[in-house]
């Protein structure tokens, strides 16, 4: 049985104010002739499928196009799974009678969930699909006032999922979360704040596959539970990744094989370094000049305008970083430690500054009575 | 500070109370505070700036403006806040004023405003206990724990709407408000102001020192010091001069007062000698005056014979009238008495009446008392019936009792035969049983010998075996040993031939054949066995032999042993006969059984043995009982006829007395009888008493009035002749009538007056002649002086020496006050200079520092300036996160104009460009940034400044605005972020925006409505 593992489109993500439906649009079609290729027998998108709640109407329509080439086209199942930046019940409009035509939204927590049932030559495998299991969302669905945090939902819910499986029957667990151990990166939006929302790996024990969407960087967390990752890179700390989807093949027993397939993007997300001047020079030569560049620079002191001057050779530099100034931070201890002086004190202290000379004994002791009377609130001058 | 329960009722738009709990904010960190404009958002805010300080978060929303509109006008407007602080959790209630409806009749009263402060250990359900009452103490007690000012709080704590760049883009002059404000900077600008108005003061005082100057100069008349030091000089000599003067005149004074004197005197003399004369002349002119006082001195003498004789006819008089009264009186006396007497006999006779129904009275009583005696005796009968009748109750009791005891006991002892039936046979048994357990002992223990001896044979059939193996091995290793032995000699048989074959030497003789040739002579092939070898074989043959040997002598005891066991063994199973078959645990558990039986043979007898004991015991204690029981029985019978005969005897006294009587109400009459007689007796004697008194007073009466008739007449009588008397009397002195008499009297002491008078002139006339001869003769031959022209003399001389003396005090007087003058005017001199040089400096000080110097910058605008940098520092770290190291805020350093006051402008160094630029180019989610890193800068140094109180809390109003949704979540990520950092910092952010419900799970959803605004958490995230 082979199946298809992608999640994290975030369809409609703009990153530093640029549109990458164009770029989504790329890879996507490059998914889809991986599909028509291989034909597998599931195509499995774990969660985060637009970028917001309310996505773009282009979003929709590009999930419309390739969603249809996939059921109606080549004709092969998609499951497709509700994570933390999609709504719920937005997603999951018509799933019921979009599920006849073999395509399953899953948006509900389920409180008796059912496995979707498929055969290869070995017998069946039960694929049982969550959404991501906001614990709020899961408190109020199953009516359990007592649950707090995403570690107690998940076990809940996996304990309703325990009870509907069978034994000695191949099991995969789709889902979007985020598992103890696993490496996030800044385009993640937070779970929960002052903390990170994480379950245990412990609780996925017993699947012979767990495929999880969330997380943005492809990656395993222990033998079975595996993350195929984002489409893109959607922050600029993402340039070091290897972005693509999953083939997951699973045999009549033991473990499956999983293998990443990765995406050529229409314009990759890299990190140029250097000085001003070397990345300029290096630029001249560069073919990939459409790329979204991160630019650092090595220059003790800031060149002007350098954003602009590098975008005429690199018009999609997305930011820019000094890393070695020798700029002066300071100057601020001074003032910390004059403000805590005494109002006479610093009145010295200030004279000295704007005349270059301390003052003399016969000033200070003008200057004391002067002192106390203003900071004797009330007695105005006479 | 982290809030944890806030309450409002009738607040803003709050009309019913709402509470909000704050737990489910601090379990997520970031919460949004979301409903429609207007709503009521920010007014959550302004009640925790209420309830801590008494006042809301803006000047536009004031106390009244805080009561809600829609509340009943019976409905209090209350806010209460429970926070939490360090170790403590505070509860802050306040109220305003507000105009209540009055509880008694129409109309509203003013209800003044409440506040109170209570406190408790956090962690803890504790009480709480009360730490402030009172609106203004509770915000100082506040200001006091939280350390901050309503003004600070509110900048620290709230980024308020529209005012969300303010500090960033603000006017230069704002940003000094603001900075000022919160750090008390105005006492830096007090102090310039100060140091100018010192330099004014000293200045006014210079210039009054120097109006002085000229003031005095004025009064001096003088232009100048030195002037006036001349005029002194020339002053002094003229004194001099003056001061002879007046000496002179002095002397000349003294002798025309003298002269001035002895004229008078003599004046004097002439004077008195007048005098005398005229009083001697006004003395003889009175003369006859004199006369005719003489003659009235004469006829009151002669009156003054007369008294005593006048005094004793008016006491006669009176007397006579005294005794007319007595009389009267005596005889009203008298009629009142025989009133009274009638009275009495009246009385009397009445009681004398009433004697024959007191005897009768006197004659029952007796009778009633002789009764007492026997009612007495009849209660004693009583009581003796009733002691009889209880003695029988008790006796009867005691016989009911014994019965029941014996009773039992036939019971116990019919009980106890029935145990011993039944435990008899038993025991009987016990000996049978034991028999039956020894002999399973027995066989038991024969079986057990059995076992052993089976386990015995065993081994030693194991050991014949080894042993056998081991003969097997012996014989094995001897015929290994003989026939290795053999070979040797074999070998060594053989080879013998080689050997002598070896040795053969042609022609020599071979010792076995005796041929001489030897043609084929054996070689040697083998070693040839020497005959060490060959003994140690025979030794080894020898020893396997004496092995075999010992082997089989062992085996064949071994075997004899084993035989003889197999012998026994079948003797004992014959004689256990079947029980050989049974296994040891079998038999055991027989013996347990067996051994089970017996013991319980012998438990019976024992418990047979006790039955039959206590059966004798029940025996004697049933005698015992029955003997009892008679002799209750017989108790019984005492006490019945005994209570009989007490009975017959109270009938008997019973007899012969009225029915229905006891000793009490017998001893009631009695003494009600008594009374009665008593008190007839008593009025009898008060009548015969009365009638007694009223006789004696009548006699009394009758005998006074009598004797006062009496008394008048007599003393009428005296009058008479007294009278006639006196009227003889009169005429022999020569008085007419008694008025003339009257008349011509005097007082004692009038007739000593006149006299006095008289002898007075006399003495007068003397004394006026004496004196004048006297005086007439003193100044016979003189002059009469003139007086008054010595005293014109002497005034003129006078005259003249005042107005010398005049005129040199004059002289002092200016010269004094000249000197003086010089004095001030040195004084003021000097005190010019010393205010001059103070002033000078002054005037430096001041200049400096109102920015009069090289950097032109005031003392006022370099503490905000170092202020600013502070505020900018702890900006920087946050932006510099929040942008990726892009941004930077800096304060524009170097004032070109001090009127533009720049040095507190702002600006923001652009990482992508290298350059500076105003802050106000920042595109919305840029600003964004800054804006809020500028708070929490600030913020941070607030708190610092304060003493570090951590004020964990931080709301946004608004300021989503111009945000699109990449630069929105970013927005959330940080503050989202910096909640988690800053360890468990609470953000609420306050808007409108349908978009942040998506970001921001956690939602306090405030809803208006007709009846006021409400609020709840939301749970559920609503995408």
């Amino acid at each position: 049985m082979r199946i298809l593992q992608t999640g994290d489109w975030h369809l409609g993500r703009r990153l530093k104010g640029l549109d990458l439906l164009e770029d989504q649009r790329f890879v996507l079609e490059q998914v889809i002739e991986h599909v028509e290729q291989e034909r597998p027998d599931l195509v499995l998108i774990a969660g985060d499928i637009y970028d917001r709640a309310d996505p773009p109407a282009a979003a929709v329509d590009l999930l419309d196009e390739v969603l249809s080439r996939l059921v109606l086209d080549l004709h092969v199942p998609v499951v497709l799974l509700a994570g933390n930046h999609d709504s719920p019940e937005r997603l999951a409009f018509c799933s019921g009678i979009l599920k006849r035509q073999g395509l399953r939204i899953v948006g509900e927590i389920p409180e008796a969930p059912e496995p979707l049932v498929l055969e290869d030559e070995a017998g069946p495998v039960h694929l049982f699909a969550l959404p991501y299991l906001d614990p709020e969302r899961v408190r109020e669905g199953l009516g359990r006032d007592d649950l707090r945090g995403h570690q107690a939902a998940m076990e809940i819910v996996l304990d309703q999922v325990r009870r509907q499986c069978h034994a000695g029957v191949r099991t995969v667990l789709a889902g979007h979360a985020f598992v103890q151990g696993g490496c996030s990166s800044e385009s993640e939006r937070l779970l929960t704040v002052g903390g990170s929302g994480a379950v245990d790996a412990s609780l996925f024990e017993g699947f012979d596959h767990v495929a999880l969407g969330h997380l943005h960087r492809p990656q395993s967390v222990g033998p079975r539970i595996h993350y195929a990752g984002s489409l893109l890179a959607y922050s600029i700390s993402e340039t070091d990744h290897s972005k693509g989807f999953l083939w997951v093949d699973l045999p009549a027993s033991g473990p499956p094989s999983v293998a990443q397939v990765p995406l050529t993007p229409r314009r990759r997300l890299r990190r140029v370094q250097g000085t001003f001047q070397q990345v300029m020079d290096g630029a001249r030569q560069d073919e990939d000049r459409e790329d979204l560049i991160v630019a650092v620079l090595t220059d003790p002191a800031p060149v002007p305008d350098a954003i602009g001057r590098l975008r005429q050779h690199y018009p999609n530099t997305l930011h820019l970083e000094w890393e070695a100034l020798e700029h002066p931070v300071g100057g601020s201890t001074v003032s910390r430690e004059v403000l805590r002086l005494d109002p006479l004190s610093l009145f010295q202290r200030f004279y000295q500054e704007v005349t270059g000379r301390p003052m003399d004994e016969a000033a200070t002791a003008l200057l004391g009575p002067v002192v106390e009377r203003a900071m004797r609130p009330g007695e105005e001058a006479r | 500070m982290i809030p944890i329960r806030l309450t409002v009722q009738a607040f803003g738009p709050y009309v019913q109370r709402q509470v909000v709990d704050f737990g489910p904010a601090r379990d997520a960190g970031v919460f949004l505070v979301h409903g429609p404009t207007g709503a009521g958002k920010t007014t959550l805010f302004d009640a925790i700036c209420y309830a801590l300080y008494g006042q809301s978060s803006g000047a536009e929303r004031t106390d009244q403006q805080m009561r809600s509109q829609l509340a009943p006008s019976t409905l209090r407007t209350e806010v209460e806040l429970e926070f939490a602080l360090g170790e403590w959790h505070y509860r802050c209630w306040r109220s305003p004023t507000w105009d209540r409806p009055a509880l008694r009749g129409q109309g509203t009263t003013k209800a003044k405003a409440e506040a109170h402060l209570h406190r408790r250990p956090a962690g803890g359900t504790g009480e709480w206990s009360l730490l402030q009452t009172g609106d203004g103490k509770v915000t100082e007690a506040i200001q006091a724990v939280l350390g901050f000012t309503a003004e600070e709080f509110r900048q620290v704590i709230l980024i308020p709407q529209g005012q969300f760049r303010s500090l960033l883009v603000a006017e230069v002059k704002d940003r000094e408000h603001i900075l000022g404000n919160l750090f008390n900077t105005a006492l830096y600008r007090r102090i310039e102001e100060e140091l100018k108005a010192e330099t004014a003061r000293r200045q006014t005082e210079f210039r009054t020192l120097e109006e002085r100057h000229q003031t005095l100069l004025g009064t001096g008349d003088v232009a100048s010091l030195e002037d006036l030091e001349q005029r002194i000089r020339q002053r002094q000599v003229e004194l001099e001069t003056m001061q002879a003067g007046v000496k002179q005149r002095r002397d000349s004074l003294q002798s025309a007062r003298a002269a001035a004197e002895e004229g008078r005197r003599v004046r004097g003399i002439f004077e008195e000698a007048r005098r005398a004369r005229r009083r001697l002349e006004d003395l003889e002119q009175r003369r006859e005056e004199i006369g005719s006082q003489k003659a009235l001195l004469e006829r009151a003498r002669r009156a003054l014979t007369l008294n005593d004789l006048a005094d004793g006819l008016h006491r006669l008089r009176q007397q006579a009238e005294q005794r007319r009264e007595d009389l009267s009186r005596a005889n009203r006396d008298l009629e009142e008495a025989r009133l009274a007497l009638d009275l009495a006999r009246d009385g009397l006779e009445r009681q004398r009446a009433n004697v024959p129904e007191t005897e009768a009275m006197e004659r029952a009583l007796v009778e009633l008392k002789e009764m007492g005696p026997r009612l007495q005796a009849l209660e004693q009968a009583e009581g003796e019936v009733q002691a009889a009748e209880e003695r029988l109750t008790a006796a009867e009791e005691r016989l009911r009792a014994a019965r029941e005891g014996l009773e039992a006991l036939e019971q116990e002892m019919r009980g106890l035969d029935r145990t011993i039936e039944a435990l008899d046979p038993l025991a009987e048994d016990k000996a049978r049983r034991g028999s039956i357990r020894d002999q399973q002992v027995q066989q038991r223990n024969l079986r057990r010998r059995l076992g052993e001896l089976q386990d015995q044979h065993r081994t030693l059939e194991k050991r014949l075996q080894r042993q056998a193996d081991q003969e097997r091995m012996a014989s094995a290793g001897l015929e290994q040993a003989r026939r290795t032995l053999e070979e040797a000699l074999e070998v060594q048989r053989r080879e013998m031939a080689a050997v002598l074959a070896a040795r053969l030497v042609p022609g020599d003789p071979c010792p076995v054949c005796g041929s001489t040739s030897h043609p084929a002579p054996a070689p040697i092939r083998e070693n040839l066995p020497d005959g060490a070898l060959l003994d140690r074989l025979r030794q080894e043959a020898d020893a396997a032999a004496e092995t075999w040997k010992v082997a089989s002598d062992e085996m064949l005891r071994i075997q004899e042993q084993w035989k003889a066991l197999g012998q026994r063994i079948e003797e004992m199973v014959q004689d256990l006969g079947e029980a050989a078959g049974a296994s040891l645990e079998e038999l055991e558990a027989r013996c347990q059984e067996a051994e089970q039986q017996v013991r319980e043979a012998e438990e019976a007898a024992r418990r047979l043995a006790e039955a039959r004991t206590r059966r004798r015991e029940a025996e004697t204690r049933l005698e015992q009982g029955r003997e009892v029981l008679e002799a209750i029985q017989g108790q019984v019978q005492e006490a019945r006829s005994a209570r009989d005969r007490a009975a017959a005897l109270r009938q008997e006294r019973q007899a012969g007395l009225p029915p229905g009587r006891d000793r009490g109400t017998w001893e009631q009459q009695v003494a009600e009888s008594r009374a009665a007689l008593a008190a007839r007796k008593q009025a009898l004697e008060k009548a015969e008493q009365s009638f007694r008194e009223a006789s004696a007073r009548w006699t009394g009466a009758e005998a006074r009035q009598t004797a006062a008739a009496t008394e008048s007449d007599r003393t009428a009588s005296e009058l008479e002749e007294m009278d006639r008397r006196f009227q003889e009397r009169l005429r022999e002195q020569g008085f007419m009538t008694p008025e003339e008499w009257s008349a011509a009297r005097l007082a004692p002491d009038g007739l000593a007056a006149l006299e006095e008078q008289i002898q007075g002139w006399v003495r007068d006339v003397v004394q006026a002649q004496g004196d004048v001869d006297r005086l007439e003769a003193g100044v016979a031959g003189l002059q009469e002086p003139d007086v008054a022209a010595l005293e014109a003399a002497e005034a003129e001389a006078l005259a003249g020496l005042e107005a010398a003396q005049a005129a040199a005090a004059q002289a002092v007087a200016d010269q004094e006050r000249d000197q003086d003058l010089a004095t001030r005017l040195r004084q003021v001199q000097s005190e010019q200079k010393a205010i001059e040089e103070r002033l000078r400096g002054m005037e430096r000080l001041s200049g400096v520092a109102r920015g009069e110097n090289p950097v032109k910058l005031s003392f006022h605008d370099f503490v905000l300036g170092l202020l600013l940098d502070q505020v900018l520092e702890a900006a920087n770290l946050r932006l510099k996160v929040m942008s990726r190291g892009r941004f930077q805020l800096f304060r524009r350093r170097v004032p070109a104009d001090r009127r533009k006051r720049e040095g507190l402008s702002l600006d923001v160094e652009d990482g992508y460009s290298g350059s500076l630029r105003a802050v106000h180019t920042l595109s919305g989610g840029e600003s964004f940034q800054a804006a809020l890193a500028l708070s929490l800068g600030l913020a941070d140094v607030v708190q610092q400044r304060a003493g570090g109180i951590r004020l964990e809390t931080l709301f946004l109003d608004e300021g989503f605005g111009n945000l699109d949704a990449e630069a929105r979540e970013e927005a959330w990520n940080h503050l989202a972020e910096m909640s988690g950092r800053e360890g468990g910092r609470l953000v609420g952010i306050i808007s409108h925006m349908e978009d942040l419900k998506a970001l921001c799970p956690r939602r306090l959803e405030v809803r208006s409505g007709p009846a006021g605004a409400t609020v709840r958490w939301s749970h559920a995230p609503v995408p």
